[in-house]
């Protein structure tokens, strides 16, 4: 399990949202992310967590999926 | 002999190997063509750096199409590395987010329509000018990526339906300018795929299984596919076709919807 410390004041910085504090169901593109901003966000969590996502990990909408995606991540790493 | 044998071309909108512009560059690599590449911005830097290298290219260069210096320091730059260009691959699109998501007027303003038509119509004609000087030979070819939601309307599509539509209009603008240089001006409309920038469109697994469902040929086309068009369309095998979008969709524009089971005897 690696620390995902990282990972969440990415988020923090770059998109101004708290992911453990806000709503579930909110929808990253409220936080104003667009398809440039999102592949931005995922390559920066790849290379957080040193993997590559597979082209059936369709990128997180929400941010519920995005914590979701960060945890499955920090998980699967031993 | 390879179809692009000796041909120096230019890839723009390389992001990820799921780009379109990826699968338009592993084609043009297996034809024997020498690549460039060009990157958004500087974080998308050394993942294009990578692919490139992946692709037997050592040449990346910045270039945000919304800025005329970067597009001419780009044709500067790439001057320095190459006395010739051979074919340039625009495969670039942007409109805001909320202009994807729900209906034309929702995300509407005089703003997202200029946006979107910068980055995704004006940079082809833009990034056209500017590798005019480059292309000498006769046989130059521009190729640009554009989608039926310029021709019909597509749910969520919306202003960039618009864009494309310039985009479109702009192919043939180009091919009546630069033909009688020799040079060719083509559009590539492909079927709906799955590339990470496309996921911001709203419906997109809805539309991706309609057309999988529909299309004459009942499946999605891939990168792959679209990449083999775009390395005819930059080849002599094409060289009597300039002004022409090319479908690349599964045969989806041609049908209302598929033809039921067992109605043609299946």
């Amino acid at each position: 399990m690696v620390d995902t410390a990282p990972a969440y004041r990415y988020v923090q910085e770059r998109l101004g949202v708290d992911l453990k504090a806000v709503d579930a169901a909110a929808e990253l593109a409220s936080f104003g992310v667009d398809s440039l901003s999102l592949l931005e966000l995922v390559f920066e969590i790849e290379e957080k967590f040193s993997v590559k996502l597979d082209e059936d990990t369709p990128p997180p909408r929400s941010c519920g999926e995005l914590v979701a995606l960060i945890e499955r991540l920090a998980a699967t790493k031993p | 002999m390879a179809l692009l044998e000796g041909r120096r071309i230019l890839i723009t909108g390389l992001l990820s190997n799921r780009s379109i512009a990826y699968g338009v560059a592993r084609a043009a690599q297996r034809e024997g063509a020498t690549l460039a590449f060009t990157y958004q911005n500087e974080r998308f830097k050394q993942r294009v750096e990578e692919m490139a290298h992946e692709l037997g290219s050592d040449i990346a260069l910045p270039c945000d199409v919304a800025s005329d210096e970067e597009i001419a320091r780009l044709f500067a730059e790439l001057g320095g590395r190459w006395d010739q260009l051979d074919g340039l691959v625009h495969a670039i699109a942007y409109a805001p987010r909320e202009t994807l998501d729900g209906d034309f007027l929702d995300g509407l303003s005089r703003e997202a329509f200029r946006v979107a038509h910068d980055v995704s119509a004006y940079s082809f004609p833009a990034l056209a000018k500017a590798a005019l000087p480059m292309m000498q030979g006769g046989k130059g070819a521009f190729v640009t990526l554009t989608y039926l939601g310029a021709e019909r309307v597509v749910p969520h599509y919306n202003v960039m339906g618009l864009a494309k539509a310039s985009l479109e209009a702009s192919v043939r603008y180009l091919a009546a300018n630069l033909g009688p240089r020799g040079i060719r001006v083509n559009g590539i409309s492909a079927g709906p795929i799955k590339t990470l920038a496309a996921s911001g469109i709203a419906g997109m697994g809805r539309l991706l299984k309609f057309v999988a469902d529909n299309a004459p040929l009942r499946r999605n086309v891939t990168t792959e596919d679209v990449g083999n068009a775009a390395a005819f369309l930059l080849s002599d095998l094409a060289r009597g076709i300039t002004g022409e979008v090319l479908h690349v969709d599964s045969g989806f524009r041609n049908v209302l919807a598929g033809i039921p089971e067992g109605a043609n005897g299946t």
